[in-house]
């Protein structure tokens, strides 16, 4: 992962107070900081886990988010 | 990277083993390899995409059968390919190769040092991709006959995502829809799930599911009605070619008219929704401060008339009043003893007393009104050009509906049977196209409407929630992915509006250098190319021209994924610097085009293999690659039969030297390669 944890740990923190956050510009780069973590698994799936299936990526996808979100709410 | 030779064994009409070394050099980045149809020029360009990624290309014919059909006979039941290839200052050897009992193909990619030492790679198809993402592939092997099947009109959508794939955005699309599908699946259930027996809550969260609903469904119908758009165009546009070459005089010409026209129509059209946009743009910029300017106002005023009157700030200062409490001494003497009236009198004093702070808020409130002002009068002068842009694209848009119409009139007029017929057919075609125009663009605004009102009902069940922690995470949840799902979407939309923008430049800079009429090129947000006019209206392109545009506009794209090359393909797939492999691109140029062709096309690849036909190879060509080919070669066809005596001669002259493409009466029919030196 290349991004900054700390920024999407800070970044969850404060849409659980001010949920009008998401979709605000100023929230913008924290989910790109998200994003970026996300095309990356995207990506290991693609050229690096051979044969891996859609349910597959899903599973990792769903359980990287699942951990972001558990470390914050 | 870069193709350093290629060893193709039994491997469709190359029988045995046949070696190709590719010029790889800087200098002399072209190779030509001469054959005639049907003999195996497309069966190179299939090899190397075979052995890179098992898969032979979309036109290739029987893909099943890669083995030569002799070497079965003789019992070889087996075909392999091998790709020398150059990446990054290291050498490889890609391999694959197919045995007829298995069926299955074993693919290895072995990476060799300076010593010749060879290693083999864990994992050969993702190296690969790598290097060369299969998705991009198809734009650095393909096929220049294939080109002009893509008429101007309609490119259709599988067309639309092959571009963006070049583009780099496979991955991001991937996990935009992998992010809804999970918001979806994972997180609305369990929300819902949660939220039973808590009516508010379940009566929002019920408004969240309609609107979501909405945009589902007006997505898929936007989809589908992009292709059916995309359909009709192709249809409008051939029978418009069909009118516009008819051997009625008159009518060809008006139709070659009408369509010039119609062109300039759709890009007026267009500018004018862009200056639409560009209001709703500025209204959302500047909206609030137009709306509070008279806030603004009365706020100043009160400010105004309360330090007129002395009240804002108060006349005396928070630090004389807890000066006088201190010393229990008013500034007259009298005594303030604590407990009286009196001193209860002078702390009162101390919520209105005037502060640092009091002073900051009452300069920061004047500061605000003052930028309100500012803002309000930026946009008066923004909204004035806008509005004169619009009055001007409306009255150009008018007049040529006007000459539209006169047109129209005018072949309505002509009597001929098969013409009206067309016409008619024509407009019905139309009038469908525009009313499915009409309708996406109302999909697409309901589509905005419902994202909007989702936020909100999205913030009330949030709202809702606070004091459920399992709740609130689920929903908390549930709205994050939505919106990195919504934020990939937008950012591919941006990064899509400005690739188009880049390929249009460059497109535009070709053209320029190497077009004989002064064309520009206009691009759809469905990567629709055509030829236009200094003034916007469409040019009736030859084959030819439609041939050159499309070389120029895969050239543009190459560039493209060349500049991204340093990208960090954190958000979009890095680009890449491939061999430029083109099956017969000069088929259907005329000479002038062919030159200019074979001028542009070195400078906009790294290395290029040419596949040519002696049909394609004219001097004109050779004048302006000759310098740069650094290999040639000469595909010749044996066949085991004797030749006839009325069949001419095969045989093709380079340099000065002739070279026979077919030889008869061979022990075995086969294809082989002969060099050119």
């Amino acid at each position: 992962m290349t991004s900054n944890r700390s920024i999407t740990k800070e970044f969850m923190e404060k849409i659980i107070d001010t949920p009008e956050l998401i979709g605000s510009e100023e929230a913008a780069w924290a989910l790109d900081e998200i994003l970026t973590e996300i095309i990356a698994i995207e990506k290991r799936h693609t050229f690096q886990v051979e044969g891996s299936t859609v349910n597959a990526r899903r599973a990792q996808l769903r359980k990287h988010l699942d951990t972001l979100i558990k470390d914050v709410v | 990277m870069r193709l350093l030779s290629i060893r193709m064994e039994h491997f469709r009409s190359f029988y045995g083993v046949n070696d190709l070394e590719f010029s790889a050099s800087d200098s002399r980045p072209v190779t030509v390899i001469h054959g005639e149809n049907g003999i195996g020029k497309t069966t190179i360009l299939n090899a190397v995409f075979w052995c890179f990624y098992g898969k032979t290309t979309a036109s290739f014919s029987n893909p099943r059968e890669l083995i030569n059909r002799l070497a079965i006979s003789e019992g070889r039941e087996w075909a392999a390919v091998d790709v020398r290839l150059l990446h990054e200052g290291m050498e490889y050897v890609a391999r694959r190769g197919l045995s007829k009992a298995s069926s299955e193909e074993k693919f290895t990619v072995h990476a060799v040092d300076s010593d010749g030492n060879s290693k083999s790679l864990q994992k050969p198809w993702a190296f690969i991709n790598s290097v060369m993402p299969e998705t991009m592939a198809p734009y650095f092997f393909f096929h220049g006959e294939g080109l002009t099947k893509r008429s101007s009109g309609g490119v259709g959508s599988s067309f639309r995502q092959a571009i963006r794939n070049i583009l780099g955005f496979s991955f991001a699309e991937t996990a935009a829809e992998d992010l809804k599908h999970i918001a979806k699946r994972d997180w609305g259930p369990r929300v819902k799930e949660l939220s039973a027996g808590q009516a508010q809550l379940k009566k929002a969260l019920a408004e969240k599911q309609a609107y979501q609903t909405r945009i589902d469904e007006a997505s898929e119908k936007v989809t589908q009605l992009d292709e059916e758009i995309s359909n009709l165009a192709t249809a409008i546009d051939a029978l418009g070619s069909e009118l516009a070459s008819s051997n009625h005089a008159d009518a060809s010409k008006l139709q070659q008219e009408l369509r010039s026209k119609e062109a300039l129509r759709d890009s007026k059209a267009q500018e004018l929704r862009d200056l639409g946009k560009q209001r709703q743009l500025l209204v959302k910029r500047y909206g609030w401060a137009i709306f509070g300017t008279p806030l603004a106002e009365a706020g100043l005023d009160f400010i105004d008339e309360a330090q007129l009157k002395g009240r804002i700030p108060a006349p005396y200062d928070r630090s004389l009043v807890n000066d006088i409490l201190d010393a229990a001494s008013c500034i007259c003497g009298r005594a303030v003893e604590p407990g009286t009236d009196e001193e209860s009198a002078i702390k009162a004093l101390l919520e209105t007393a005037n502060t640092a702070s009091i002073q900051q808020r009452l300069q920061k409130a004047r500061g605000v009104s003052d930028k309100i002002y500012g803002l309000a009068e930026e946009f008066l002068v923004e909204a004035g050009n806008l509005e004169s842009g619009i009055a001007g694209c409306n009255s150009d848009l008018a007049r040529v509906t006007d000459e539209i119409n006169r047109i129209e009139q005018q072949i309505t007029e002509i009597s001929d049977t098969d013409i009206a017929e067309k016409r008619s057919r024509f407009r019905d075609l139309r009038n469908e196209r525009d009313t499915k125009v009409g309708r996406r663009n109302s999909e697409r605004d309901a589509i905005v409407r419902a994202r909007e009102a989702l936020r909100a009902a999205e913030r009330i069940v949030l709202k809702e929630a606070k004091g459920d922690r399992q709740l609130q995470r689920a929903q908390t949840a549930e709205m994050l992915i939505s919106a990195l799902a919504d934020r990939c979407e937008t950012r591919l939309a941006q990064y899509e509006v400005d690739s188009i923008d880049r390929i249009r430049d460059r497109v535009n800079s070709i053209l320029e250098q190497f077009s004989r009429k002064s064309y520009r090129v206009a691009i759809s947000e469905e990567y629709d190319a055509s030829l236009i006019l200094a003034d916007g209206s469409r040019v009736g392109e030859s084959t030819g021209e439609r041939l050159l545009l499309n070389l120029a506009f895969v050239s543009a794209l190459i560039d493209l994924a060349r500049e991204r090359l340093r990208d960090p393909g954190d958000f979009l797939v890095h680009g890449t610097v491939g061999p430029f492999m083109i099956d017969a691109p000069f088929s259907e140029l005329d000479r002038s085009y062919q030159s200019a062709t074979a001028e542009f096309l070195p400078k906009h690849s790294e290395q290029l293999i040419l596949l040519l036909s002696s049909s394609h190879w004219t001097e004109a060509i050779d004048e302006k690659i000759r310098p740069l080919v650094g290999k040639e070669y000469v595909l010749v066809s044996h066949s085991d039969k004797l030749k006839e005596a009325s069949k001419p001669e095969d045989v093709i002259v380079i340099a000065g030297r002739t070279y026979e493409q077919s030889r008869y009466g061979e022990a075995r029919p086969r294809t082989s390669v002969m060099e050119v030196r």
